[in-house]
């Protein structure tokens, strides 16, 4: 799985497709494979010992499971759904690029998705690194970011850094707002305060958890982790494939 | 005295530091207890609000 990746690509697909994509929406698409199923993966509490089932990849990636999340069909039939009740084109095209985002991402991880369910269960997946979803959030966290994921969160990070213009205000009133109707709704019913907080939300979280991470990952917890760059890493973690 | 140029240029390299500051400081109080505050980006927003709420009675309201 990606981490703080899921939170940054949105903004960047935004920047380079322009003004046919509703940030919100592309968002919205970008968490959604995950933002039902992630706390049942990862157990009740930080460290993974209060597990609410027996097998998390089977759950997160499988099927019988919620691996179908994680399908180039969820995307479509979700975006379908947001276009009968909004008839926004924009709004159902910018949820489905932000889902395939995410599932794309999640090809790089040794678990990988069922890219053409129901068609087939069948795994893409390119081991990159290990999905450690399975051993609880603390010790994924710790591969993660040990690992080349952690490298890629940093690429999509140094890449919106580069662009970082794209975040203040005046982008966002120049060149987001009146392009998407989605900040009308939301004016006329918040401040200006909650419309950028809300438009920045993303990426905020998305660098400082990047930075925060790594500072745990490497300083702060008491495994004493060292970098694994090489490809199916970290190595010191249990070998995970499709289930 | 300084000219308008000057005084915007200085105030957009002090907002955009102050920023800067905020990721930071998010960032440092997520490392020393990751579950409080990065559990996913919806518990930033209370942070980020504030942060907005300052920024404006710091630097009223800027292109940054």
């Amino acid at each position: 799985m990606s981490w703080a990746a899921h939170d940054l690509e949105p903004y960047l697909i935004r920047l380079k497709i322009g003004g046919a994509i509703s940030l919100p929406f592309c968002l919205l698409g970008s968490y959604s494979p995950d933002i039902l199923t992630k706390w049942a993966v990862y157990g009740l509490d930080f460290s993974g010992n209060a597990k609410l089932v027996d097998d998390p990849v089977q759950l997160h990636r499988g099927f019988p499971g919620v691996g179908f999340t994680h399908s180039l069909l969820f995307g479509v039939v979700i975006a379908a759904l947001i276009f009968s009740f909004s008839h926004s084109r924009m709004w159902a095209v910018s949820f489905l690029i932000g889902s395939w985002a995410h599932v794309f991402s999640d090809t790089l991880d040794s678990v990988g998705v069922m890219l053409f369910f129901p068609l087939t269960e069948w795994h893409a997946h390119l081991d990159v690194w290990q999905y450690v979803g399975q051993a609880g959030r603390q010790l994924d966290a710790i591969a993660y970011y040990t690992s080349l994921g952690g490298v890629w969160d940093l690429l999509w990070a140094a890449w919106l850094i580069g662009h970082w213009r794209m975040l203040t205000a005046d982008y966002f009133h120049r060149e987001i707002a009146p392009k998407d109707h989605f900040w009308d709704w939301l004016g006329r019913r918040s401040s200006e305060i909650v419309m950028l907080t809300v438009y920045r939300a993303s990426a905020f979280f998305g660098f400082a958890s990047i930075i925060g991470w790594f500072l745990w990952a490497f300083l702060v917890n008491d495994l004493h982790a060292v970098p694994d760059w090489s490809l199916g890493g970290p190595q010191w973690t249990p070998r995970v494939g499709p289930p | 005295m300084a000219r308008p140029s000057t005084i915007f240029q200085s105030r957009g390299a002090r907002s955009v530091a102050f920023w800067i500051g905020a990721v930071l400081l998010y960032a440092g109080v997520g490392s020393q207890l990751p579950q409080a505050v990065f559990l996913g980006f919806w518990q930033s927003i209370p942070y980020l609000l504030l942060v907005h709420w300052v920024h404006v009675r710091l630097f009223g309201r800027t292109t940054t």
